[in-house]
């Protein structure tokens, strides 16, 4: 069995979880404090590809990074190279997909943070950085790793954005998910059912690791 | 040494207006959501005022006129918050090093640990502590960080009377021996009574010139520290063309006071233990509406005879009165000028 496929699928989600995740604590925790009017519309368009159609974002991302896309264009002109069709371009249509589940969780979990230690640290004369990483961060762990893991189980199960931007090339671009609809296509259930199953047990895993944080979350964390 | 604040900052349904100066221990007295703990907070530099100047012991923290706004980290203010504010993730040494800034760094959170008797815990965690341990190691790392100024946000109010009392005199203590500016916030006159040498009241968002804390208690001149001095009986007044005499129109009645009326008196405040049923001067004749059994006495709310509708004057006296009078008696009251208490 060739296991380019799970090999592929971890790779994209992993580095697209560790772009979301700077990007999701950054844009969380500066959104936080803009004024209200602002703060919700730039919550809306973060939140946007939660609820837009995969294929509408991949779409979208064709559209920019395509041969005639304005970004496309560029890097064609400066490298002579393309990222449709490339496993890259599946990392940035999972960065897209996952980044609005990072941002909502992070952020719930800053907004529900006491403020007061933020506050503490200051007065005590702790630098933003410190107060940032060492405070914030640390006790709002539970949610940020919550994040993280559903960040990483929606990277590993994308299909929509990323079959439109990526193809299915076996050996190149092929993921779990698109390897499952090709195997389909091609009536090779038994080897279809494998590919289930290994999604199942991962999905499985994801889950049984959230429940596990909540539950921590719950107990009051620090022992 | 001195913290000077002229500050105004406005808030969703009003403006804070807040000015006072202190050289010592000051309480700043005030209903809750009177702007108190904003004002605390615009110290630190947590809080942005809208305009104003804060100074401390010499240095410029705010001023808007010359854009300055000195960032919370430099100010060095110790801020104790109402629930402490222990960084759960670190131990209680942790907790204390951090806020650390000089060197010896073990020298000193030796003798803090041994100054707040938290040696034993120094390396749990602040969940795993009682609430009176907390505030103790809250004051540590606040000393830690050798602040000129020490800012109480309503330091025992989330306790019960009886952890209370202790908490109480550990900050009394700790006050007196590192000899720095503090400003308390609190509802309770006798906590600010107990802790404080001098007052400033905060009445709807406006505060009132800085009292020295006996003045306050013994001879309030403005409506809000009657209020907070524990006067039960504040009357609208009116100046009359006798200079000791006040005319107070919702229970119709004139009474002599010993001081004489300003043009800006706007009420006086009448002591409910202050009254007497014996013949003196200031003679007021009432109908009893109502009486109280109180655990050490008896309240008795009596009307005017001929008062406006729903004013009622509040007498605090023995419980043998409860035997002598019944609802719907007339009775006269009397008090002397000199407790008549003219309030701007």
């Amino acid at each position: 069995m060739d296991w380019f496929p799970l090999y592929n699928s971890i790779r994209i989600a992993a580095i697209a979880t560790v772009i979301t995740f700077f990007f999701g604590i950054f844009l969380a925790y500066y959104i936080a404090k803009l004024p209200r009017m602002i703060k919700g519309v730039l919550d809306c368009i973060l939140t946007l590809p939660l609820v837009l159609p995969p294929t509408v974002i991949g779409f979208f991302i064709l559209k920019s990074i395509g041969k005639n896309g304005s970004v496309g264009k560029m890097l064609m002109q400066l490298f002579n190279t393309k990222i449709t069709m490339t496993w890259y371009a599946s990392v940035i249509a999972v960065i897209i997909v996952t980044f609005p589940l990072m941002y909502r969780t992070v952020r719930s979990s800053f907004e529900a943070f006491d403020k007061n230690l933020i506050y503490a640290g200051k007065t005590l004369g702790l630098s933003n950085t410190f107060v940032f990483w060492k405070i914030l961060i640390p006790n709002c762990k539970d949610g940020i790793l919550a994040g993280i893991v559903l960040s990483f189980a929606r990277g590993l199960g994308e299909y929509g954005a990323t079959s439109m931007v990526s193809g299915y090339t076996p050996g190149r671009t092929a993921t779990i998910s698109t390897t499952v609809y090709q195997l389909w296509r091609e009536g090779n259930d038994a080897l279809a059912y494998k590919w289930v199953f290994i999604n199942v047990v991962i999905s499985f895993v994801v889950l049984v690791s959230l429940n596990l944080l909540e539950k921590k979350a719950k107990n009051g964390g620090h022992k | 040494m001195s913290l000077i604040v002229h500050i105004r900052k406005r808030l969703h349904n009003f403006e804070l207006i807040s000015d006072f100066e202190t050289d010592g221990q000051l309480a700043l007295l005030g209903a809750s959501g009177s702007g108190k703990s904003m004002t605390l907070k615009c110290i630190a530099g947590i809080e942005k005022p809208d305009s104003g100047y804060i100074e401390l012991n010499g240095r410029v923290l705010y001023d808007s006129s010359k854009h300055i706004n000195i960032q919370p980290q430099k100010r060095n203010v110790g801020y104790l918050f109402q629930n402490y504010a222990l960084f759960p993730n670190m131990t209680v040494k942790k907790n204390i090093l951090v806020a650390m800034k000089a060197e010896n760094k073990t020298e000193k959170l030796n003798s803090l640990l041994d100054e707040f008797y938290i040696r034993d815990i120094q390396d749990k965690y602040p969940g795993e502590i009682s609430g009176g341990q907390q505030q103790r190691v809250a004051l540590a790392r606040i000393l830690a960080s050798e602040p000129e100024v020490i800012l109480l946000d309503e330091p025992f109010s989330a306790l019960d009377n009886f952890i209370r009392w202790k908490l109480e005199m550990t900050v009394a203590d700790t006050i007196k021996k590192f000899g720095v500016i503090s400003v308390m916030v609190t509802h309770d006159r006798d906590e600010a009574y107990r802790n404080c040498e001098a007052v400033c009241i905060i009445n709807d968002g406006k505060s009132e010139p800085v009292l020295e804390i006996h003045k306050m208690m013994g001879q309030p001149n403005t409506i809000g520290a009657a209020r907070i001095s524990g006067c039960k009986n504040i009357f609208e007044a009116e100046k009359t063309n006798d200079k000791n005499v006040i005319f107070l129109p919702k229970l119709n009645i004139y009474l002599k006071s010993a001081e004489n009326a300003e043009e800006d008196i706007k009420a006086v405040g009448l002591r409910s233990h202050y009254f007497s049923f014996e013949v003196t001067e200031n003679k007021i004749d009432c109908v009893v509406e109502r009486l109280v059994e109180d655990v050490f006495g008896a309240i008795i709310m009596l009307k005017p005879i001929n008062a406006e509708e729903g004013n009622l004057i509040r007498v605090d006296t023995d419980k043998n009165m409860l035997e002598k009078l019944s609802a719907g008696d007339n009775i006269s009251i009397y008090i002397k000028p000199v407790d008549v208490l003219l309030l701007k």
